[in-house]
C-alpha cells in the first residue's frame, strides 16, 4: 500500500520492485500471484504504475 | 687518560664547527618563521566579485569568481594563515542560483579545518537586495555572524529559501521546503509529489556519481526562490562533485564521445536521453529523464528544466505552444552541478 507517502523516486521504486526479480530472482507470475500493490490515493497511482513497470522490464531484462 | 691524537683533534674542531652553525641555522629559521608568521598576519587577500552574479547573464565572471575562492581555499589547506575578505560589495545584483553555488562555495571554506574565518568585507556598504538575499539564503550565519533581523527592502517580491544540505539521499529535506517554506509563499505545489521525486532523485545522484574524488565536501545544497510578481517558482539542487560530463560511463563516453568530444552540454543532454549510470547496470541511470527532467514534463504548467555541469548548459523548455531543448557550451567551468526547476504557477 503506498497511501501517505511524499513521493517516490525511480531509482527506489527500481531497486525495491525491479530488485525482486534480478535479486531475489522472483518470476512475475509469482509476483502477480503474491505481490499486491494499491493505493487509495488518486495522486499516488502513477507511482503504482512504476512499480508494476520495472517489475516487467526486470523481467524482460533478466 | 689518552693523549688526543692529531686527527682526532681535527674531528673534534669539525664537529664542534658543525654543532655552531646547525644551532646558527636553526636560529635564523626560527625567527625566519616568527617574521614571516608576523608578516601573513598583517597581510590579506581580496576575492573580488561580479557586479552581476548571475548564471544566466554573467556565466563566465561568476564561475571564475568562484573558482579563485576555490583556489584560496586550497591555499588556506596548507595551513597559510593570511586573512582572506570576499568583497561582496560589487554585487548589484545576484539570482536565486548565482546564491547557492556562493553560500555552498563559502559552506565548502568552513569545512577545511586549517582555514581562518573568510571575512565579507564592509557588509553596510552591500546593495540592500541583495543583502536581504544573501541574508534569506542563510549566508551571514554561514559566515559565523549570525542571521539579521528582517530586512526590507525596495523588492519584496522576491524570497530566497534557507539552503539545506546533506550527503545523503534526505527524503526530509524535500518535504521541509514544500511544506514549510514553499506552501506559505505559494501554497500547494503542483504535482507535489513528482516534484519530491524529482528533488529526491537528484539527490541520490549525488550520493550515487557526484563525488568520486573530493574528500574535502560531499554535499548537495537545496534551495527555491519565489518571485510574487512573475509568480514564479525557482527549485535548486547543487553539488561540486565532478560533474555529469566527467562521470558518464567509460563505454558510452567511447561511443558518444567522438561526436560530442569536448562538447559537454550535448554530453548532459545524451546523460537524459541513455542510461547514464557509472555502475554499469543496465536498470539503473534513468532517474534523469524519468524524474528530474520528466517532472516539467508532467506538470500543467510552463517553465523551464536546467542543468548546467562543467562547461556544459543544457535547458529543456515546456511553453503552451509546445517543448523545445536548448544547449550551451561556456568557457568556464562551473566546478559541479545545478539542477533547476522554474516553474510559472497557474492562475487560480
Amino acid at each position: 500500500m503506498f497511501d501517505g507517502v511524499a513521493g517516490l523516486g525511480s531509482s527506489f521504486l527500481e531497486e525495491a520492485f525491479g530488485g525482486l526479480v534480478r535479486v531475489e530472482h522472483m518470476n512475475k507470475k509469482f509476483l502477480d500471484e503474491h505481490l499486491l500493490l494499491y493505493t487509495e490515493e488518486e495522486e499516488l497511482e502513477d507511482f503504482v504504475a512504476m512499480a508494476k513497470f520495472y517489475i516487467e522490464e526486470a523481467s524482460t531484462l533478466d | 687518560m689518552r693523549k688526543p691524537t692529531r686527527k682526532t683533534k681535527r674531528r673534534n674542531r669539525i664537529c664542534s664547527r658543525k654543532a655552531y652553525h646547525h644551532q646558527i641555522s636553526r636560529r635564523n629559521k626560527k625567527e625566519g618563521r616568527k617574521r614571516s608568521r608576523k608578516r601573513f598576519k598583517h597581510r590579506k587577500t581580496e576575492l573580488q566579485c561580479p557586479e552581476i552574479f548571475s548564471l544566466d547573464s554573467n556565466f563566465d565572471e561568476v564561475v571564475s569568481a568562484l573558482a579563485e575562492v576555490r583556489e584560496q581555499s586550497k591555499v588556506q589547506r596548507n595551513k597559510s594563515s593570511e586573512q582572506v575578505f570576499i568583497l561582496l560589495q560589487n554585487i548589484q545584483e545576484i539570482s536565486p542560483a548565482g546564491a547557492l553555488v556562493l553560500v555552498a562555495e563559502i559552506f565548502r571554506w568552513t569545512k577545511i579545518p586549517t582555514a581562518r574565518r573568510l571575512k565579507a568585507a564592509s557588509p553596510s556598504q552591500w546593495n540592500p537586495e541583495v543583502r536581504k538575499l544573501l541574508n534569506d539564503m542563510g549566508f551571514f550565519e554561514l559566515l559565523g555572524l549570525g542571521a539579521f533581523a528582517q530586512m526590507n527592502t525596495n523588492n519584496e517580491g522576491i524570497r530566497y529559501v534557507k539552503f539545506r544540505t546533506g550527503k545523503k539521499s534526505d527524503g526530509e529535506a524535500p518535504v521541509e521546503l514544500l511544506t514549510d517554506d514553499l506552501e506559505p509563499l505559494v501554497g500547494e505545489m503542483p504535482d507535489n509529489h513528482y516534484l519530491y521525486a524529482a528533488v529526491t532523485e537528484a539527490m541520490t545522484n549525488v550520493r550515487q556519481h557526484a563525488y568520486q574524488h573530493d574528500r574535502v565536501v560531499t554535499n548537495w545544497w537545496l534551495s527555491a526562490s519565489h518571485h510574487a510578481e512573475k509568480e514564479e517558482v525557482r527549485i535548486l539542487v547543487y553539488d561540486q562533485g565532478s560533474g555529469i560530463p566527467g562521470t558518464l560511463p567509460k563505454k558510452l563516453t567511447q561511443d558518444v564521445v567522438s561526436i560530442l568530444r569536448n562538447d559537454h552540454a550535448g554530453l548532459i543532454e545524451k546523460a537524459h536521453d541513455l542510461a547514464r549510470s557509472a555502475s554499469k547496470e543496465e536498470h539503473r541511470g534513468h532517474g534523469l529523464k524519468r524524474d528530474v527532467r520528466g517532472y516539467l514534463e508532467r506538470l500543467n504548467c510552463c517553465g523551464y528544466y536546467r542543468v548546467i555541469s562543467l562547461r556544459g548548459e543544457y535547458t529543456y523548455k515546456k511553453l503552451a505552444s509546445g517543448t523545445s531543448a536548448e544547449k550551451h557550451n561556456h568557457d568556464n567551468p562551473l566546478k559541479g552541478t545545478l539542477i533547476e526547476w522554474s516553474l510559472t504557477l497557474p492562475n487560480e
